[in-house]
């Protein structure tokens, strides 16, 4: 079907115009002129009717041939500028991105917390309930109770703050927990107690309040060999690391056999050497289940205290021990 | 306990070097703190001797001296020290000696004198702190000598950081004989003869109890030269212990309580009146001891006294009315074996501490009354003349206790097979004369031992011995339990984390406070403290605020504009006399801007209600929004316009307020600050969740402007619509306050929207405009609210 020299050029002139129409608006006006009920296809398209039916057949079947390449070209147009249009308005509609975001900023808890959060949750794991007791204590729990009768030397390990007019003092470790605890409950038992503890002593390195974590297992055949395993396999977990632990002979009052344990520096840092003090342990004394009514032949139990601070100073590398008390945001941000 | 290296190896034989030592103590449970050297660094001094002092042509206070130093003629050399005397021998850095601190011996002219070296005090060669004057040695030492070799210098002093069970090693004995069993060395009990009596002078002697003094020896010696000086060896040796050089008497009691750890003490005779008694004290006896102060003591302290009275508190010190002078000649040695129960507690009562009580305190060996006074006895004879009498010895003879200890004992607590004829040889080693029965061993504790009570004590001492580091470690870790712990609603970790996306950084303040500033908050008189470290941390605090307030000081004097701090943590309120109500509290400070500083948010001062909104955070975390109230009320650390009581279910539980400007003035706080403090106790406690179902009805809303008094708070408005019980209400917001034209004078308008439902139907406008008008009805009533129009 081919269309005859005039329609070629409506249709040229029809594709020019379409294509030079610059906006939508523009373009409606294009297609009505050509297309509109008035338009100058539609006028042919009426002519018809004017045509012998043979000719009319054929003339229309060209004209249609004709409207159809101006509407398409209508709609092709209409979409490129349709395009055109929507990335124009999204370029205006460009955002600086890298602005900060609007409104509060979160603030962070403190490395005290968080640290004692990780050594719970992992003690959590193995069993160790999390329990607590008082900070304001009587000296049969703090002291007597844990074998540390009045005036023994022992006591001097501890700087005990006193409440003024009464007998009792502030805790000077959570050991006193164990107490209350296997007097209320039988074995086995296997608690851990986080909490403030209060030594009168203040410099870089003693703090007059502190953190502890008080780790308790009483039970049948619980002996040196498992508190070794457990400690291990905690402090690993805590740091991350296969660390190379020394046990170490100490004394606690209310242990017996009693134990340090030591980091070796370079399982920890290779750029250390030498070993770094890290808790007290030890197997509970006969004197202390007996004093609960804890029979000491049929159980026995080990029990360990860990520094919270200490195990945050070594873990974020914080040095001084002042820092955690101080609470100055430029110090606590960083934990945030 | 501070132990000369060198010395120690008179007791040992071991193949391990300084540091080898270092470690075996330590993991012997000896820890060992420091190892330092004896002398600090300095090479080139030698023995010199004066020979002739001449003054110096050209100045007043300086001497030319002529020192023998070993060579045929001698040097000469300019010395300042007054003490600069013909026949002195003293030390001599000579030309191109090195001294402490790096400094170089040149020739040099001294006003013009030439100078072949410089004769040294002994502050200048690191050995003590005093200078006054050059350090006069003993003359037996030998000219042109090396100094360092002649006073064996190149020693190190172990610092040992004994437990106070371990009092068998407070003495050279005593770390040479436990160290030796640990590391299979030989140790070498040191030769004591016993010193024949060369008079049968005595000085007669009671016990009153020996449950307090097991047994007193004690050996006259007249005849001492008063001015004999103690050898330097012997008060190197002290000196390397920290023990200050006093007389050749003292010195020589000190000595032999380093070597064999028997405290002792020497009387003046002379000036002991009569026979001594051991005794508890009587009412209204006192007793001025040696570093002159005065103490009364009564019937529950031990003295040794004279027919005069005390003459010493038994094992602590002695008295100063029969202390060896520079005159006297005559001692009386006491050598005694007091129990550590009868001097307990006596450091504390009395304020004092001496290497004497630290040793009976912790136990001193029952049975070496009678060595240390024949090893004083000796050295005093061979140091300062004299006769001795005879030993004398009151009291009982240690009775050594009996243990037993069972393989099986050993296997239970360590969970380790230790071969028994290891258990044998460790516990010999020991000194525990162990007898092996049937799967057990019977042993005698010997008179050093105090600690060594019970089986496990004997456990320990097998593991310690063995080595802790060689005991296995358990196959499988502590086993898994059986049962869950229910949590609460709200932990401390969700409201810390509530509190933290809300900019709230955690502190932790310490519970003890400063009094006046807890008074000055009005939140109660606190307990207070015995023995504060200092003044302003004396009381425990009876609120959080305390605590916080110095940190926002803290912060806003380095340059923190906005500060928001929350800590939980307890507060301590006296209850009655020998109990305290420990409150576990979360409390809150806020202070700058609501925001922190950006680019698209305009900055307005933080207000009561962006700290409300934080609370009320909480309580949603809390599962108890719907329980949360606030009622105007007033607290003295508080703004009295700005106070809220928190309420839960109506009942108090907390605060919320703008701090008191006046407080804020005090505290030199230049910003509106809000504090909020609320129990955690109630807020922690159990919610159930009721969950009921969701409706798909639609919701209505209805908006309305109310008119009401100006003083009419807010949230009674919002109760009584509460109280009003309307089935189809839902929600109720107060979304606009105004006043101003149009709203009469004392009034206020209030815009409430309000979402109705119906769960089982779609509602109606008449059902909720019939709902409104019944509101309406009751607002009007009650509150004298009315529609604006």
């Amino acid at each position: 079907m081919e269309l005859d020299q005039e329609q070629q050029a409506l249709q040229q002139q029809a594709l020019a115009e379409i294509a030079g129409s610059a906006d939508l608006r523009a373009l409606d006006e294009v297609r009505v002129h050509w297309l509109g009920k008035k338009g100058q296809i539609t006028e042919q398209l009426k002519a018809l009717g004017a045509l012998p039916p043979e000719a009319r057949r054929e003339a229309g079947a060209t004209i249609n041939v004709l409207k159809q390449s101006i509407q398409q070209a209508v709609q092709a147009r209409r979409e490129a500028l349709e395009a055109e249009a929507l990335a124009e308005k999204l370029a205006s509609e460009k955002l600086d991105v890298t602005l900060p975001g609007r409104g509060q900023r979160p603030g962070g808890l403190h490395p005290v917390t968080l640290i004692t959060k990780r050594i719970t949750d992992i003690l959590g794991g193995y069993g160790f309930e999390t329990v607590e007791g008082p900070e304001i204590e009587d000296d049969y729990h703090n002291f007597e109770a844990l074998n540390v009768p009045a005036d023994h030397p022992a006591r001097a390990m501890h700087d005990t703050f006193y409440v003024q007019g009464q007998t009792r003092l502030l805790r000077t470790h959570t050991s006193p927990v164990q107490i209350r605890i296997m007097k209320e409950r039988q074995p086995p038992i296997r608690i851990i107690a986080p909490g403030r503890v209060y030594r009168c002593d203040s410099d870089r390195t003693h703090s007059p309040m502190f953190h502890q974590v008080e780790g308790l297992y009483v039970a049948r055949n619980v002996n040196f060999a498992q508190l070794k395993t457990d400690l291990q396999r905690f402090l690993n977990a805590f740091f991350g690391k296969e660390l190379q632990l020394r046990f170490r002979p100490s004394y606690f009052p209310f242990t017996e056999p009693s134990a340090e344990v030591d980091i070796d520096w370079a399982s920890l840092d290779p750029d250390k050497s030498g070993w770094l003090e890290i808790l007290g342990c030890g197997m509970v004394h006969p004197n202390v289940l007996e004093g609960v009514g804890i029979d000491p032949e049929q159980y026995s139990g080990y029990a360990f205290g860990l520094g919270v601070e200490r195990m945050a100073m070594l873990y974020y590398g914080v040095d001084d021990l002042r820092l955690f008390f101080e609470n100055d945001l430029r110090f606590l941000k960083q934990f945030s | 306990m501070r132990i000369s290296e060198s010395w120690l190896r008179e007791w040992i034989s071991t193949d391990l070097d300084r540091d080898g030592i270092a470690e075996a103590l330590t993991l012997a449970g000896l820890e060992v703190d420091a190892v330092e050297a004896a002398a600090a660094d300095f090479s080139g001094v030698e023995v010199g001797r004066i020979l002739d002092v001449t003054p110096h042509p050209n100045a007043d206070k300086l001497r030319l001296c002529q020192v023998d130093a070993g060579e045929s003629a001698p040097l000469s050399i300019v010395c300042g020290a007054p003490n600069a005397a013909a026949g002195l021998t003293v030390p001599l850095a000579r030309v191109g000696a090195q001294l402490p601190g790096g400094l170089k011996i040149r020739e040099a002219k001294v006003r013009g004198e030439p100078s072949a070296g410089m004769l040294c005090a002994a502050a200048e060669l690191g050995i003590t702190d005093q200078a006054d004057g050059l350090w006069e040695l003993p003359v037996d030492l030998t000219p042109g000598q090396d100094l360092r070799a002649a006073l064996q210098l190149n020693d190190a002093v172990i610092e040992i950081d004994l437990t106070p069970n371990r009092g068998d090693c407070l003495s050279m004995r005593g770390v040479a004989r436990d160290l030796a069993a640990c590391t299979s060395d030989r140790y070498t009990e040191a030769e004591i003869p016993a010193v024949p009596a060369a008079s049968d002078a005595t000085h007669p002697v009671s016990i009153e109890n020996t449950d307090a003094c097991l047994r007193y020896a004690g050996r006259v010696i007249r005849g001492i030269n008063p001015q004999a000086a103690t050898p330097l060896w012997m008060v190197e040796r002290l000196r390397r212990a920290d023990i200050g050089s006093i007389s050749l008497p003292v010195d020589i009691t000190n000595y032999v309580m380093l070597e064999l750890g028997q405290p002792m003490h020497a009387f003046d005779l002379a000036r002991l009146d009569g026979a001594i008694e051991v005794r508890q004290a009587r009412q209204d006896e006192s007793l001025t001891l040696l570093d002159g102060q005065e103490v009364k003591v009564d019937a529950s302290t031990l003295v040794i006294a004279d027919q005069s009275g005390p003459v010493a508190l038994a094992g602590v010190m002695g008295g100063a009315r029969t202390a060896v002078e520079e005159t006297t000649t005559d001692v009386f040695l006491e050598s005694a074996c007091f129990l550590p129960s009868a001097v307990a507690g006596q450091g504390r009562r009395y304020k004092i501490h001496t290497d004497s009580l630290h040793r009976f305190e912790r136990g001193v060996d029952a049975t070496i009354q009678e060595l240390a006074i024949e090893r004083a006895t000796a050295l005093l004879i061979e140091h300062g003349g004299g006769e001795a009498g005879v030993t004398t010895v009151t009291g009982q003879h240690h009775m050594p206790a009996n243990l037993t200890l069972r393989t099986s004992a050993v296997k239970r607590l360590l969970g380790a097979d230790i071969p028994a004829a290891e258990i044998t040889r460790i516990l010999t080693a020991l000194g525990l004369q162990p007898v092996a029965g049937q799967g057990d061993w019977q042993i005698t504790v010997p008179g050093w031992r105090y600690d060594l009570q019970l089986e496990a004590d004997l456990v320990e001492e097998v593991a310690r011995v063995y080595g802790y580091h060689r005991l296995p470690a358990a196959d499988t870790p502590v086993e898994l339990p059986g049962v869950g712990v229910p949590a609460p609603r709200c932990d401390r970790s969700r409201a810390r984390e509530v509190l933290v996306q809300r900019g709230y950084h955690e502190v932790v303040g310490y519970t003890f406070v400063d009094s006046a500033l807890q008074e000055q908050l009005g939140t109660g008189a606190g307990i207070r403290l015995d023995n504060p470290i200092a003044e302003q941390f004396a009381e425990m605090r009876t609120s959080l605020w305390p605590s916080m307030l110095p940190l926002l000081q803290h912060n806003l004097n380095r340059q923190q504009e906005r500060v928001r701090l929350f800590e939980i943590g307890r507060r301590f309120l006296p209850a009655d006399k020998n109990c305290a109500n420990e409150q576990e509290m979360i409390a809150g400070l806020v202070c700058g801007n609501a925001a922190p500083e950006q680019w698209d948010l305009e900055q307005k001062q933080v207000d009561i209600y962006d700290v409300r909104a934080d609370l009320e955070a909480l309580f949603h975390a809390a599962g108890k929004s719907a329980s949360l109230g606030f009622e105007q009320s007033e607290h003295p650390a508080l703004h009295p316009g700005q106070t809220a009581r928190v309420l839960l279910d109506g009942v108090p539980c907390g605060w919320l307020g703008v701090i008191n400007p006046s407080i804020s003035k005090a505290l030199d706080i230049k910003k509106i600050s809000i504090l909020f403090e609320v129990d955690w106790s109630i807020l922690s406690q159990q919610s159930e969740v009721a969950c009921t179902a969701v409706s798909n009805m639609p919701e209505v809303r209805r908006d309305l402007a109310l008119v009401v008094p100006k003083a009419l708070a807010a949230g009674e408005l919002l109760a009584c619509i509460r109280h009003a019980k309307e089935a189809l209400l839902t929600d109720v917001q107060i979304f606009d306050l105004y006043t101003g034209p149009g709203v009469e004078g004392d009034c206020k308008s209030v815009a409430l929207s309000l979402i109705f439902q119906e769960k089982t139907r779609t509602l109606i406008d008449n059902d909720v405009e019939q709902a409104v008008a019944r509101l309406l009805q009751i607002l009007e009533k009650e509150l004298g609210a009315t529609i604006r129009n």
